[in-house]
């Protein structure tokens, strides 16, 4: 076969497999380029070679294997040139001493723990064309890596990257990094030299290099910034001209006898970190480079991945061995660095487990190895598979020692206007730059409001405050707002990027809450902005850890669908652990407010579900003194000839008479309720019902009477599903009676 | 950010070369005491004639891949027709191409391991395996062992040499006498010292 048909066709299969391999992954938690170099290896002769030899010799012929080399080597030398781009000196600023100890620590530790490793491998993997002082320089590399782009998304993917611990793990990577990249550049001088003294020159030409780079070159990227300040856009031609800088730069560390990689990787980090610039130029690399030419180097890697070498028990034991030793080595190096320097035990052991991430940086690594034969086939095995579980095992292990929830004691956020001299405040860290919020404990009631768009919830956040505000009762809303990024390695995965984002997304609600009337009852929203993909999940987790009485949600009628209150409004009302409330606008234009007035609540069901729905509408009467209420008594063959719960009753015998005088009590007949409630509906702003008796009941969840009451009713409406055992929304009427009496 | 004292730079100086003086300590220990086998990996030619079996007439080439002792191979048949040279070490194109073309379907997975000693004696390999259906249509394991020589040429200069016995087990072969040949290696896999 022609062979550029041929490795078009394998570029197709890389491609579809990596995008399967690492949605899977994704979809268990894992970052995504764990899934690529999985579907990577998943071609090469460990899987397809072995279940499918015949397909595989045919898909991958050893004759188009170099060409696979060619576009694998041209996208690591862009991937390492937007690793530079990405490390910013910024994240330098946090910690510096102690991530220098720590990150220090931590490569000094693994790399010596190499060194003794050495003396048992070498003998046993390595053959005496290879040195030992290469051997053990390149393995102790390999050991101490890094991978600061994947921790970096695994800290954005947690909200962590506001945290200390997230500072300090990023400039720790950040240090490593390049401590890590020079490491390496000088075992591929010793290994081309085969001797420490022989590769003198390379590493002064490479220093000098490093130095041009970082005086000269930095001059001319600093031109070129100027200029694009000036047009205020990236042209081909100042593109062509980066790209050109790009493979010029590899070709000149190339021939000084390190890698093309570093030259690639210096040019990146030498670029002035102009945002826009850093951005655009990002941007318009990244999806060619990470879709296209990166998986190609994950199967050029996976096709010398050969999980099938590792034959006999000896064999799986070095591998442990290996395994063992990346591990200890850095997480123990690191974890008694952090200790030293005052970081709490939990924090060092969350720290020491980023720190451990390997990534697709060891990767890089190992294939330079294997490329100049300094690593053997079955060491590289052997460190691939260390690459991938210590990178897999780092998300579980993050949660394990530092669940999220401890993300609201050990992080120091700035107090907002409001509650600056709060007694007892606890913090509690909202994942973003500027609303880390100080809540007191004072605060009775709380309300979480999803917000999908910022733009259209204007009605969603009125109807809150009109539940929340109260002038008896600190209360509380936080509209949580999800920022779902690609799921993919792209630049606005990075946590400088990433908070970029979050900084716009908590404008926008800010400004929809200055929108909201009257004034005051804009004070008490305090915006929650998150990175995060799955609302549901995340609503749950929030809930639970902010302890919120109400979950708030709103909902858009969906078109092609029967079941009114399906998909994900029907996972949270499942999943939630809080009192729920689904509010459906009846105003098609949803950037009008409405202040309700008159509330309306058919009692049909008569279960929990109908007796939050009164609670509610006697908060908002609490909150409102011009609020009236109707509750209508249902009697049907379904309830119990309409009659109010007995704890019903006797809160409704405690109300101040003022309050009382405010609700009608009717009572309607009928089988079939919901034409009457629609009628009725037609004379009030909001309808406040209760979920359905049998909801949850069978699948989907919904029931018939929801959904009809969802479809029939005129006025807005609110559907309530209840969780908590306890009535927490109406204690402060409680707490009245208990005075009174 | 806060300033590094001469305390800190100190200790970090300290870690730093005690780090460093104890990678000396290592790898000079390393240098002197720890010997790795023979670098023996490379594409060693197997003239036919004598044969047994299957095998007999044909032109192989035994791939060999190492790490350390650890060794695995692939049996390739080639086609002298379309010209190796042989013997010797030999990095021409050609020989290359002959490879490469029949090596298609074949040399994804290794199909022999075993092992190269490094004592009793030194450099003796002993490998196993299934030869490849396109070689021998009935199932067929063969074991190779041999001792590699010129081993004790500089290593850049290294031509090694494979002399050893073939055992060959087939369904239709009695089982099962050792036939001797010779392999001259033809290709080297890249590394270190060939490519730079």
């Amino acid at each position: 076969m022609n062979p550029v048909v041929l490795t078009l066709i394998e570029v197709l299969v890389v491609i579809g497999g990596s995008r399967l391999v690492g949605w899977l992954f994704r979809s268990i938690g894992q970052p995504l380029v764990i899934g690529e170099i999985v579907a990577g290896i998943a071609l090469g002769p460990s899987l397809l070679g072995w279940l499918a030899p015949d397909l595989a010799g045919v898909l991958f012929p050893q004759s188009a294997i170099p060409f696979l080399n060619v576009l694998s080597q041209i996208g690591l030398i862009f991937f390492m040139f937007l690793i530079g781009l990405e490390l910013d000196p910024k994240y330098l600023r946090g910690n510096l001493k102690t991530a220098i100890v720590t990150s220090g620590v931590s490569i000094l530790v693994p790399f010596s723990l190499a060194g003794i490793l050495s003396l048992l491998i070498y003998p046993v993997l390595s053959n005496d064309s290879v040195s030992f002082t290469a051997f053990a320089l390149f393995l102790g590399a390999a050991m101490s890596i890094t991978a600061f782009p994947v921790l970096a998304r695994i800290i954005t993917e947690n909200n962590l990257q506001n945290t200390r611990l997230g500072t300090l793990a990023l400039t720790c990577a950040a240090v490593d990094d390049v401590t890590a990249w020079c490491l390496l550049a000088l075992a591929i001088a010793v290994t081309r030299t085969n001797s420490m003294i022989a590769a003198v020159p390379i590493i002064i030409y490479s220093v000098l290099y490093i130095v041009a780079m970082l005086t000269v070159g930095r001059w001319l990227l600093k031109i070129l910034s100027t200029y694009y300040d000036r047009t205020g856009k990236l042209s081909q031609l100042m593109l062509a001209g980066i790209y050109m800088g790009v493979v010029l730069s590899a070709l000149i560390t190339e021939a000084i006898g390190i890698h093309l990689i570093f030259g690639a990787f210096l040019l990146g980090a030498a670029m002035p970190k102009n945002p826009r610039l850093v951005r655009e130029i990002a941007q318009k690399t990244e999806d060619f480079v990470l879709i296209f030419l990166l998986p190609v180097f994950f199967a050029y890697s996976g096709l010398k991945t050969q999980v099938g070498l590792l034959n006999s028990p000896e064999l799986w034991l070095l591998c442990a061995a290996i395994l063992g030793v990346a591990i200890v080595g850095k997480y123990v190096g690191t974890y008694y660095a952090a200790r030293s320097c005052q970081i709490g035990k939990q924090e060092a052991s969350a720290l020491g487990w980023l720190m451990n991430t390997r990534g697709l940086t060891e990767l890089i690594v190992l294939n330079i190895g294997l490329e100049l034969g300094v690593i053997s086939p079955i060491l590289f095995t052997m460190l691939v598979i260390m690459a991938l579980v210590t990178t897999f095992m780092t998300s579980p292990l993050l949660e394990w020692t530092y669940p999220k929830k401890s993300i609201r004691l050990h992080s120091q956020p700035d107090p907002i206007q409001g509650f600056e001299n709060a007694p007892d405040g606890i913090n509690l860290a909202l994942q973003s730059a500027t609303e880390t919020v100080q809540i007191p404990v004072s605060i009775d009631y709380r309300i979480l409001v999803p917000v999908a768009n910022p733009n259209t919830q204007t009605g969603l956040l009125q109807l809150a405050a009109s539940i929340a505000q109260n002038d008896r009762q600190s209360a509380i809303i936080n509209p949580l707002s999800l920022i779902e990024l690609e799921k993919d390695y792209l630049f606005q995965s990075t946590p400088f990027e990433a908070n970029r984002l979050i900084d716009r997304r908590l404008q926008q609600l800010n400004t929809l809450i200055s929108t909201l009337e009257p004034i005051e009852s804009r004070a008490i929203f305090q915006p929650i902005v998150q990175i995060g993909y799955d609302v549901a999940q995340k609503t749950a987790v929030i809930a639970a850890l902010d302890r919120a009485n109400l979950v708030l949600l709103g909902w858009h009628r969906p078109t092609f669908r029967n079941n009114r209150l399906g998909g994900r409004v029907a996972q949270m009302l499942g999943n939630t652990p809080a009192d729920m409330a689904v509010f459906i606008d009846a105003n098609d234009d949803s950037s009008i407010s409405s202040s309700y007035q008159t509330l309306l609540v058919p009692y049909t069901t008569a279960n929990e579900h109908d007796d939050l729905a009164v609670e509610i509408a006697i908060r908002m009467l609490s909150n409102d003194r011009d609020r009236r209420l109707k509750l209508v008594r249902v009697i049907s063959p379904e309830t119990r000839n309409g009659e109010l719960s007995a704890e019903l009753d006797r809160l409704l015998e405690s109300l101040p008479a003022e309050m009382r005088a405010r609700i009608t009590i009717s009572t309607i007949e009928a089988v079939d309720p919901i034409p009457k409630i629609e009628e009725i509906s037609r004379q009030v702003d909001l309808t406040i019902t209760g979920i359905g008796s049998d909801w949850g009941q069978r699948k989907p969840i919904l029931d018939s009477y929801t959904d009809r009451i969802a479809i029939q009713c005129v006025s807005s409406l609110l559907i309530a599903r209840r969780y908590s055992q306890f009535s927490s929304h109406l204690s402060f009427v409680l707490e009245d009676n208990h005075r009174r009496q | 950010m806060k300033k590094f004292s001469l305390k800190s730079i100190g200790l970090y100086s300290l870690a730093i070369g005690g780090a460093i003086a104890f990678f000396h300590f290592v790898t000079s220990y390393g240098e002197a005491n720890v010997k790795a086998p023979i670098s023996v990996s490379g594409s060693y030619l197997i003239s036919g004639q004598n044969l047994p079996g299957c095998l007999h007439n044909k032109a192989l080439l035994f791939k060999i891949q190492q790490s350390g002792i650890y060794l695995n191979a692939n049996l390739i048949a080639i086609d002298e027709s379309k010209g190796v040279n042989v013997p010797g070490r030999i990095d021409s194109p050609r020989g290359e191409a002959a490879l490469t073309e029949k090596a298609i379907t074949t040399d994804i997975r290794p199909t022999f391991s075993g092992k190269l000693n490094t004592s009793n004696p030194p450099n003796k390999l002993d490998l196993t395996g299934l030869i490849p259906a396109k070689i021998c249509p009935l199932p067929s394991q063969l074991r190779v062992t041999g001792l590699i020589a010129a081993a004790d040429a500089p290593i850049y200069d290294r031509t090694p040499q494979l002399q050893g016995k073939l055992w060959l087990t087939s369904q239709d072969l009695i089982p099962a006498l050792p036939v001797d040949f010779t392999g001259a290696i033809q290709m080297k896999t890249p590394s270190s010292t060939q490519s730079h």
